[in-house]
């Protein structure tokens, strides 16, 4: 498995790739939502977890352009915006599933179920 | 009062005019009555004569009979008088009384005897027996007499013992002609029955009227004269007159002869006349019945005149119902006009009074009416405008629009306003526009069409409107931007959290811990967040504290060198770690201010310019200006554009998220900056151009 995680806060990114260690998945890290765009193009993963409020590019101009340019995989919104309108509005933009922050420990299960994997 | 005078003076003329025609009439009536009367009373009259004349020619006739016999006897005079007495029945009796002297009374009444041995002269007793005649000097004794049969008592009697008769015979024989006498009692008659005696003498020698040998008398009753002569009147239906006839000889006592039963002395109408016989006047009077008075006095005086009387008085009547009636119509007339005018000055008062501004037009958009008011409203003298086109009172495009719109409305009744009324723009005589309301109703007068606006200036209403219109706005945002806050709060404060909690996890599962330098760099990550939440939560009490007014400053003087080395104390370390120059100068003076809050607002605007400034240096500037303590805190980094610098003073507003996260701001440092200064009395702004770097600038009162 590949994923790519676009958030624009090092210490998030930092205890995200701490979750994923164990799975043994290759983590591609993106600090806005233009250079997730270029590394999904890139590097193809099978996830992408999508922070939204990113300076540069935000998440929704990133989901929608990856959507527009054809990324096939999965986009994963995780945001700390947690109104039902920030909901809708990933939703709208592209993204397949929506994870407030915090994160809860069944993190890594609901990756893991979105990707349909053990 | 005039009026009354005139109801009477036309009471008067038909009074006067009713009676000069009942007058009028009347006379002319009454001279037709006597007319009438004349003709028949001068009939009557002259058939009365016509019968005495017949009756006295038949005594002449026997006058001239004795006068060329020598001697009558008898049956001679039975068969002379015979025929006379049958014609005309007005004739008592004929006689011949020859005169006997004295000396010759005794061989006359021995002749006598011989004829009629009961023969006797005789006179009137005191009662009414005859008895024999006393002695005399001459008698005038009745020898002859027809008819004899009821006149037997007068054979023998001697005329000239009667005084009446004896007047008679005496005047006869004096001249020597017919003589009537005055009223006597016919021997065989009652004593009511008035008679005549006419004597008449005889002599032997007519002409020269010598050797007198006695009367031939004839004996009328009047009645028998009168009644014969009109008989024919009397037996007519109706009885137009009653008669009288009165011997008037001695004017000084007349006396009546005759008199019909219905007789009245009709002072009236009467038709009189006289005629003189043998030695007599006789007058007789006629009258009309009241029948005849009745067939030919009509009542038409009385009734025209009971006519024009009540006509007169309902003439009266109706003008003085009228005279009342209108005095009733002047008073309401006079009520009507004290309330009209009472109305008027209402409405005028109304009119002058009301505050909202009336004007009236005629469907040629001419204005009629402009109360105070509307003058008020639109700023104009009294009367400057009434006769002018109210189109004067619209800015365009009404103002050309209008008088075709107005004839288009009276054309086809399409109505954009009348009858409804909004909201529309006025135009006051110096030109200003202004809202208003405008109501307009359509109202005939005489079938004159006028148009009638009621106009209130709505500016006051406008601005409070827009007034309260912005509050709301303001509301609506700021409550918008109280949500935003709430959400954006929400936001920054679940970033640290997921660091922690994400982290914290790793630590939870015993058997599977990190190794002691992930746990140490775990540790650390915690912290950080927990350091992050802590100011937040601080940053967003010290907003909330001053938005709700509980921020109490503590004020002090302070050397503004002071407050300024204090600062910089701190900011060159941030500085410096970055290689960047901070530069202090400016004035020294003492101001009076809460030096902590102060120096928090200053560090605040420090370690931005110090965050976002790679370059070059940070340089803080003092100087007083007017009244003012004026710092200035300017760096040469990347700068903001316009769009940012709107709501760099409000809260969570970052140019860049990632710098405040690298540096570890919580987003509302400016907005505590901003509140802060305000709570000073003084004000904080910012220029900045990108790519060259930003200046902060606050102002102090002194």
């Amino acid at each position: 498995m590949k994923i790519l995680m676009v958030d624009d806060n090092d210490d998030i990114r930092k205890m995200l790739k701490r979750k994923f260690k164990k799975t043994g998945w290759e983590i591609l890290e993106a600090v806005n939502g233009k250079e997730g765009v270029d590394m999904a193009f890139e590097h193809t993963p099978d996830l992408v977890l999508m922070d939204m409020h990113m300076p540069v590019m935000d998440g929704h101009e990133a989901t929608t352009t990856l959507r527009e340019r054809g990324y096939p995989g999965t986009i994963v919104a995780l945001t700390a915006s947690v109104m039902r309108s920030d909901t809708d509005s990933a939703l709208n933009h592209g993204c397949d599933h929506f994870i407030p922050k915090p994160i809860t420990k069944d993190f890594l299960n609901q990756i893991k179920d979105i990707l349909n994997v053990e | 009062m005039k009026r009354n005078s005139l109801t009477w003076l036309v009471a008067a003329a038909g009074i006067a005019f009713s009676l000069a025609f009942f007058s009028t009439y009347r006379s002319w009536e009454s001279a037709y009555v006597q007319t009438e009367l004349d003709v028949i009373g001068g009939r009557k009259a002259y058939s009365i004569d016509e019968t005495l004349h017949n009756d006295f020619v038949v005594v002449m006739a026997m006058k001239a009979f004795f006068e060329s016999s020598s001697r009558v006897d008898p049956d001679e005079f039975y068969s002379f008088t015979r025929g006379f007495l049958e014609k005309n029945p007005a004739i008592q009796a004929l006689a011949w009384a020859p005169r006997v002297s004295h000396g010759d009374r005794a061989g006359f009444e021995a002749k006598q005897k011989e004829q009629a041995p009961g023969y006797r002269m005789t006179e009137r007793d005191d009662g009414n027996g005859m008895v024999s005649r006393n002695r005399g000097r001459e008698y005038y004794p009745v020898t002859l007499i027809e008819p004899l049969a009821g006149n037997e008592n007068a054979m023998g009697f001697d005329m000239a013992s009667n005084p009446v008769r004896r007047a008679a015979i005496l005047a006869s024989r004096e001249k020597g002609e017919m003589v009537v006498t005055e009223k006597v009692t016919l021997v065989n008659e009652a004593e009511n029955m008035s008679g005549v005696l006419l004597f008449v003498p005889v002599y032997r020698d007519p002409v020269a009227r010598e050797e007198f040998l006695g009367f031939v008398i004839g004996a009328f009753r009047v009645a028998d004269i009168v009644e014969k002569s009109i008989l024919h009147y009397l037996n007519t239906e109706t009885r137009e007159s009653e008669i009288r006839l009165t011997d008037i000889t001695d004017p000084a006592s007349p006396e009546v002869l005759y008199v019909s039963s219905g007789f009245w002395d009709a002072p009236e109408f009467y038709y009189e006349t006289n005629f003189d016989l043998g030695g007599r006047r006789w007058a007789i009077r006629i009258v009309p019945t009241p029948g005849f008075l009745a067939e030919h006095k009509s009542n038409i005086a009385v009734v025209g005149l009971g006519a024009g009387l009540m006509f007169t008085l309902l003439l009266f009547v109706y003008l003085r119902a009228m005279a009342g009636q209108s005095e009733e119509i002047r008073r309401q007339v006079v009520d009507r006009t004290r309330e009209l005018s009472r109305h008027k000055d209402e409405l005028d008062n109304l009119i002058n009074t009301i505050k909202s501004g009336i004007i009236m037009i005629d469907s040629n958009r001419i204005i009629q009416l402009f109360n105070p008011s509307a003058e008020k409203i639109f700023q104009y003298c009294p009367g400057e405008v009434v006769g002018k086109n109210v189109n004067l009172l619209m800015p365009e495009p009404f103002h050309s629009n209008h008088d075709d719109y107005v004839t288009n409305y009276v054309r086809t009744g399409e109505s954009k306003i009348i009858g409804i009324g909004r909201e529309v723009r006025g135009r006051r005589k110096d030109g200003t526009e202004f809202p208003m309301f405008l109501a307009i109703s359509e109202m005939k007068i005489e079938n004159t069409r006028y148009f009638v606006g009621s106009v209130s200036d709505i500016s006051h209403q406008k601005e409070t409107e827009e007034r309260l219109r912005f509050a709301r706005d303001t509301a609506e945002k700021a409550n918008t931007i109280k949500s935003d806050f709430m959400n954006t709060m929400s936001h920054e404060l679940r970033t640290p959290l997921t660091i922690i909690l994400g982290n914290i996890e790793e630590l939870v599962d015993e058997d599977e811990l990190p190794d002691a330098d992930e746990i140490a760099e775990i540790a650390r990550d915690c912290s950080n967040a927990g350091e992050m939440l802590m100011l937040l939560i601080n940053d967003i009490l010290d907003l909330s504290k001053i938005e709700a007014g509980k921020m109490d400053l503590h004020k002090e003087p302070v050397l503004s060198s002071t407050l300024i080395a204090d600062v910089a104390k701190t900011a060159s370390v941030l500085a410096n770690n970055k290689g960047l120059e901070l530069r202090i100068q400016g004035d020294e003076v003492e101001i009076e201010i809460d030096a902590i809050r102060i120096k928090q607002t200053l560090f605040n605007l420090l370690s931005n310019a110090v965050k976002f400034t790679d370059e070059g240096s940070v340089s803080i500037i003092t100087r007083i200006e007017g009244g003012w303590f004026v710092i200035t805190v300017a760096d040469t980094g990347c700068g903001m554009d316009s769009d940012s610098l709107k709501y760099i003073f409000d809260p969570f507003r970052q140019v860049d998220n990632s710098a405040t996260r690298k540096t570890g701001g919580t987003g509302l440092g400016l907005a505590i900056t901003r509140k802060l200064v305000e709570l000073h009395h003084g004000n904080i702004r910012v220029e900045s151009v990108v790519g060259e770097g930003s200046a902060f600038t606050m102002k102090l009162p002194l």
